[in-house]
């Protein structure tokens, strides 16, 4: 079963397995406001944690997206490519990236959705 | 630290608030979306206040300001809003601006907030020799402009009946009363849509606002929706289309560039004339997918020709717009040029700057 939590940055990941889907959440992206266009990364990329994975481009800014976890892109979310603002819509449904988890602790330490909404802001 | 003198009111009204020339300002109230929409099919307020109010007074107000900017100032049609550049001796712009001339002994100056400084530096730098003093009245004598195709109308039933704003141009205004005190109503603003710029003390302004927020079909806006409007209507910024390297000349704002005058600029401004520029700024569109923000660079290959001035996909398009500012051989309309967004370069192409049909009232 999936279970989903919650990172500082603003990212949810939703991991069954060690297969992760990525989003931004409905904080960010309300700060960001209308969302124009998706930066991807490339299938097959590796990424560390707290590595900068795409970059999320609102009307009045560019923002970079960071990865709680390490791991390898497995897909990105095409879709994005022609309606980047189905985060806006629905920023929590919206995957961005799906990922293999390198260690699997580090989705451990992430935030649970209680500890997220709790999180100055 | 100084803030909007009516800052409150927006705050109690929504306004996400950032630092900006100086003061806390509204960036947003509904969303920049929505805004930038209620401006081109309503009316949106945004309080512009945050704009350096300069006044030019004594015996010789119209003479100074003569000498210090690029556009006519004597002699002009009465009622005439003047754009116009005040340029150091090589021609590139310490500010742009608008002039009022009010009477013969009077000159309101509106220039940018960013530039306030400096514009007062520069003014007093130059005043030797002339009867006039100079008095920033940024934070006592506010700003609103009230912008979009329903303008005149909103605008019309919140203030005195003496007055017809049907009567007034683009670029004209009226001097006439609010209760009593002085209000300045000029037809002009930094949107390309129609509408009006308002001037007026605290007290006047306060309740000139509060009576056009009670009309639900007015949004509130804040500078992000000032910026993306600006853009479309492809009106430069200082320190974006024209800087302290890039002249009128160059932006192709020539318009407001008069020779049969004498002013601060002009010798280095003519010869830019008479024999060309080696940069001129163009409008760029993207092939490629991304969007080409401000200094992002331009390229030919591995050769950097210029950089992006200002970018947007604009709210409820998909089309990534700039303005650029390249080398004069590349601005031919439809050459390839490569827009390098951060390391990833997009393919993209030299063209016009009309991104809307500018919707003023001539």
């Amino acid at each position: 079963m999936a279970v989903r939590k919650y990172a500082s940055s603003h990212e949810w990941v939703e991991l069954e397995g060690d297969v992760a889907l990525i989003g931004i959440t409905d904080y960010a992206q309300e700060s960001l406001g209308t969302i124009v266009f998706v930066d991807l990364p490339n299938i097959g990329k590796s990424f560390s944690e707290n590595d900068v994975f795409g970059v999320v481009e609102s009307v009045k800014a560019a923002s970079d997206l960071y990865l709680p976890v390490a791991g390898t892109i497995l897909e990105v979310n095409e879709q994005l490519a022609s309606s980047p603002d189905l985060i806006n819509t629905d920023a929590e449904q919206t995957w961005i990236v799906k990922l293999k988890l390198t260690n699997l602790e580090e989705f451990d330490k992430l935030m649970s959705k209680e500890e997220y909404a709790a999180l100055p802001k | 630290m100084p803030k909007l003198p009516l800052l409150e009111e927006y705050v109690s009204r929504g306004a996400k608030v950032v630092f900006y020339g100086g003061f806390s300002v509204p960036q947003e109230f509904s969303g920049l979306a929505k805004e930038h929409q209620a401006v081109r099919e309503k009316a949106g307020l945004f309080d512009v206040s945050h704009m350096a109010r300069i006044y030019i007074k004594g015996n010789d107000a119209i003479p100074f300001v003569e000498k210090l900017v690029t556009n006519h100032i004597a002699n002009q049609p009465v009622n005439k809003a003047i754009y116009a550049f005040m340029c150091n001796e090589d021609g590139y712009p310490i500010d742009d601006l608008i002039a009022y001339v009010l009477n013969s002994k009077t000159v309101l100056l509106v220039m940018n907030a960013t530039n306030s400084v400096i514009d007062m530096e520069w003014l007093h730098a130059h005043k030797e020799g002339y009867d006039i003093t100079i008095e920033n009245v940024t934070l006592t004598y506010l700003q609103l402009a009230l912008q979009g195709p329903k303008s005149e109308m909103f605008l019309q039933n919140v203030i005195t009946k003496m007055v017809e704003l049907s009567e007034l141009k683009f670029m004209q205004y009226l001097t006439t009363k609010h209760k009593g005190k002085p209000l300045l109503i000029s037809r002009s603003g930094y949107t390309g849509s129609d509408g009006f710029e308002i001037y007026a003390d605290q007290e006047t302004m306060l309740d000139i606002l509060l009576k056009l927020l009670e009309n639900p079909e007015i949004s509130l806006c804040g500078l992000g929706a000032r910026d993306t409007l600006r853009f479309e209507a492809a009106l430069p910024l200082h320190s974006h289309e024209i800087s302290d390297h890039i002249s009128p000349i160059e932006a192709g704002l020539g318009f407001a560039v008069k020779f049969d005058k004498e002013f601060i600029g002009k010798a280095a401004l003519l010869k830019k004339v008479q024999e060309g520029t080696d940069k001129k700024l163009v409008g760029i569109e993207l092939i490629g997918r991304g969007v080409a923000r401000a200094e992002y660079e331009v390229k030919d290959g591995d050769k950097l020709i210029g950089h992006i001035t200002t970018g947007y996909i604009l709210p409820g398009t998909t089309k990534a717009l700039a303005m650029a500012f390249i080398d004069t051989a590349y601005t031919k309309l439809g050459t390839k040029v490569t827009v390098m967004m951060r390391t990833t370069p997009i393919e993209a192409v030299v063209r016009d700057m009309i991104f809307m049909t500018k919707q003023y009232k001539r």
